[in-house]
């Protein structure tokens, strides 16, 4: 089930909370807030959340991996799993079998 | 006047707006400026510390010299109130400050309690109650009731653990910029990097030599801090009788002898600047050497000449077996010095009176010459059998195998032992089969074997006792037992029987010989390809079994298709092929 706003918002926060305890209020604020699509008060509560989540969840770390890569993997687990994802290029079926039937290559050598 | 007054008002507004817009451009190219300047001084501030941190990292891998070499050069980065670091090495948690104002010490206690939960928020594990502590720079001020308003923390990670937080506090309101704290950041992930680099050099350096350690066969234990035990590798806990999994020096203390003490040893070691050596120590029955070495730290020392000592390493050097050996080859030496002499004496008798005696009858010297005879011929054995030794551990001692019949063999033995076992009382019984296949072997040699046990046997069965020789053969191999009613071999020597000089302990001197017998008797019949075992019970007797296999059919043809005249000379597995020489099977005695 895809997530919904008030998840990412509840994430978000609970996450934030976490990162003022290890990293002190003023800095995690700064970084947070420069993240377009949140809005975070003075707690690190996120009050709105818009846009495309899954981006923005990006942006959201990628401020944090300017810090730290180490401290985004130890302690930003469950954000890492709503991150948008590129999506895996998918071959069609169609074409593998074009590719590999090995009839046809036969059928070819004999005409 | 309108006019006038029109003109005014214009000249007036655009000259307004021009000084709005030349304060709004004045004000932007101030922000420029200083923001230009704060690169210029991240940058500088970087290109300093980092190389610096390097260097002290190289020299001193260790989280706390990073952090003391970052407090030093901060200053020049930002102005703070206090710097401070938590770190936790070995299971201690150790709290350094460096205050740069005057602070109370209720500050320094919010520092650390604000450092603790973000250690543990980030390393989410427990950590140790008791914290160290150190405060040092400006002296606290517990008038000044200022708390920390800015602080920011930067967890350590070194090898992909966090080690620790560093923390910057003020009490200026928004005293760092996000800059500076990025930058601060930057320079604390370089430092750990290099710091992470150079620890897993020494962990792989430190899992090598940890890894050599506990493959030696010495015993070797590391003493630090004159009574930590750091390091002791299996050999040291096997050799001491230590079976404690987390052993500590007193445990070392109580293995060893009560009248050895260690600790003064090692102060010794310390004080001499120098290794010694002990030179046999009695340790849970066996003998050892140790080697106490000292060691310095030369790097942190304030001069080379007065090095700061660490501690020991203490090398535990199992002698026993060297000791016991070199007691075999003296006693080795001191029977072939007497089982030569002996011989060589009566000869030498023999010949003096047959010279020197001009009364002696045609009787008395044939008796002379035969005692001469007899006493050429044991000294022929033990001779042969110095030389058989020392050529199966040379690797070239050779069996020559012909396809014959073992019955015969046997039977010559039993007929030659037969006389001198029924002088001593001791029947000699004939269990051999009535029809052994033929047997593709070393007539000479198994006759040798043979003639070694049958000796054994007659040495040490009492009067009226009996020796039995049998056979026993399915379809792939043929079993010969000697069989006595003597004295029998105690359990815990039947093990070290087929090794050279080893004789049975409390057989007595009468019983005493080269203690070659059973190792030649185990070299000839592994040459056949066989095995020898025994089973042996004091009071009650021995049995010794020699299983020796049938030719395989590929060995039959060779045989017959190659070698069909005389016989086949086989090298052992182990062994080279050499002439051979020997013209009568040997009496070795055990």
């Amino acid at each position: 089930m895809q997530p919904t706003t008030p998840d990412y918002k509840k994430i978000l926060t609970e996450i934030l909370h976490k990162q003022i305890l290890i990293l002190g209020g003023q800095l995690t604020l700064m970084k947070a807030r420069k993240v377009e699509g949140l809005t975070i008060d003075d707690t690190g509560t996120v009050t709105n959340a818009t846009g495309d989540l899954p981006t923005v969840t990006t942006h959201f770390l990628n401020e944090f991996r300017d810090l730290s890569k180490n401290l985004v993997q130890a302690t930003m687990q469950p954000l890492l799993e709503l991150e948008k994802k590129e999506e895996p290029v998918v071959v069609p079926t169609d074409q593998k079998l074009k590719i590999y039937n090995s009839d046809d290559v036969t059928n070819r050598h004999l005409v | 006047m309108n006019l006038v007054t029109g003109l005014f008002v214009i000249t007036t507004t655009i000259f307004g707006f021009a000084a709005v817009i030349l304060s709004v451009l004045e004000e932007h190219a101030k922000k420029q400026v200083k923001k230009q300047k704060d690169l210029v001084k991240e940058i500088s501030f970087k290109n300093a510390i980092i190389p610096a941190m390097n260097e002290k990292i190289t020299r001193d891998p260790d989280i706390d010299s990073m952090v003391e070499e970052l407090v030093g050069n901060l200053r020049n980065l930002m102005p703070y109130s206090t710097a401070s670091s938590l770190t936790l090495k070995d299971s201690k948690l150790t709290f350094k400050v460096y205050a740069q104002e005057r602070i109370s010490f209720s500050y320094v206690k919010a520092v650390k309690k604000s450092m603790v939960d973000s250690l543990l928020a980030v390393s989410n594990q427990v950590l140790p109650v008791q914290i160290n502590e150190s405060i040092s720079g400006i002296i606290l001020d517990d008038e000044n009731t200022q708390s920390p308003i800015s602080y920011f923390h930067i967890p350590i990670w070194v090898q992909g653990t966090v080690k620790g937080v560093f923390s910057i506090t003020s009490t200026q309101k928004n005293a760092f910029s996000e800059q500076e704290m990025t930058a601060l950041y930057h320079v604390i992930h370089q430092a750990s990097v290099s710091l992470s680099h150079i620890q897993n050099i020494l962990t792989t350096e430190k899992t090598k030599l940890t890894s050599m350690i506990a493959s030696l066969a010495d015993g070797v234990f590391m003493v630090e801090n004159d009574s930590e035990l750091t390091m002791i590798n299996d050999a040291a806990l096997k050799l001491l009788n230590i079976t404690k999994p987390s052993p500590t020096l007193f445990d070392i203390f109580i293995a060893l002898p009560f009248d050895y003490n260690l600790q003064t040893k090692i102060q010794q070691a310390i004080q001499n600047g120098k290794a010694t050596k002990e030179q046999e120590l009695n340790v849970a029955d066996r003998l050892m050497q140790v080697f106490i070495t000292p060691v310095f730290d030369y790097r942190n020392s304030e001069t080379p000449d007065n090095p700061k000592a660490l501690g020991v390493s203490v090398l535990l050097h199992d002698i026993t077996l060297e000791k016991s050996m070199a007691q075999m080859k003296e006693d080795f030496t001191h029977m072939m010095v007497h089982e030569l002499r002996a011989p060589l004496t009566v000869i030498k008798g023999s010949a003096d009176l047959m010279m020197t005696s001009k009364s002696l009858t045609a009787e008395e010297t044939t008796r002379l010459l035969g005692i001469m005879k007899e006493q050429s011929v044991k000294l022929l054995d033990d001779v042969s059998s110095i030389l058989d030794a020392a050529k199966l551990e040379a690797g070239k001692f050779t069996i020559e195998k012909t396809m014959g019949d073992l019955k015969s063999v046997l039977a010559e033995r039993i007929e030659f032992f037969t006389p001198e076992a029924h002088n001593k009382n001791i029947t000699v019984i004939d269990k051999v089969e009535d029809h052994l296949p033929p047997l593709l072997f070393d007539p000479k040699r198994i006759a040798q074997v043979v003639n070694n046990l049958m000796t054994n046997s007659l040495k040490f069965t009492p009067e009226g006792g009996s020796i039995t020789l049998t056979t026993k053969h399915d379809d792939k191999t043929i079993t010969i037992s000697v069989s006595d009613t003597g004295m029998g071999i105690p359990k815990e020597q039947q093990s070290a029987l087929f090794k050279k000089y080893s004789q049975v302990s409390g057989s007595g001197t009468q019983h005493k010989g080269t203690g070659l017998g059973l190792f030649i008797v185990d070299g000839i019949v592994k040459a056949h390809g066989g095995t020898i075992t025994l089973e042996s019970e004091p009071t009650k007797g021995t049995t010794f079994f020699i299983t020796i296999p049938f030719a395989t059919e590929e060995l039959t043809k060779s045989n017959t298709t190659h070698m069909p005249i005389g016989p086949i000379q086989l090298r052992s597995p182990a062994h080279p092929p050499a002439p051979a020489h020997e013209e009568s099977p040997t009496h070795l005695a055990n």
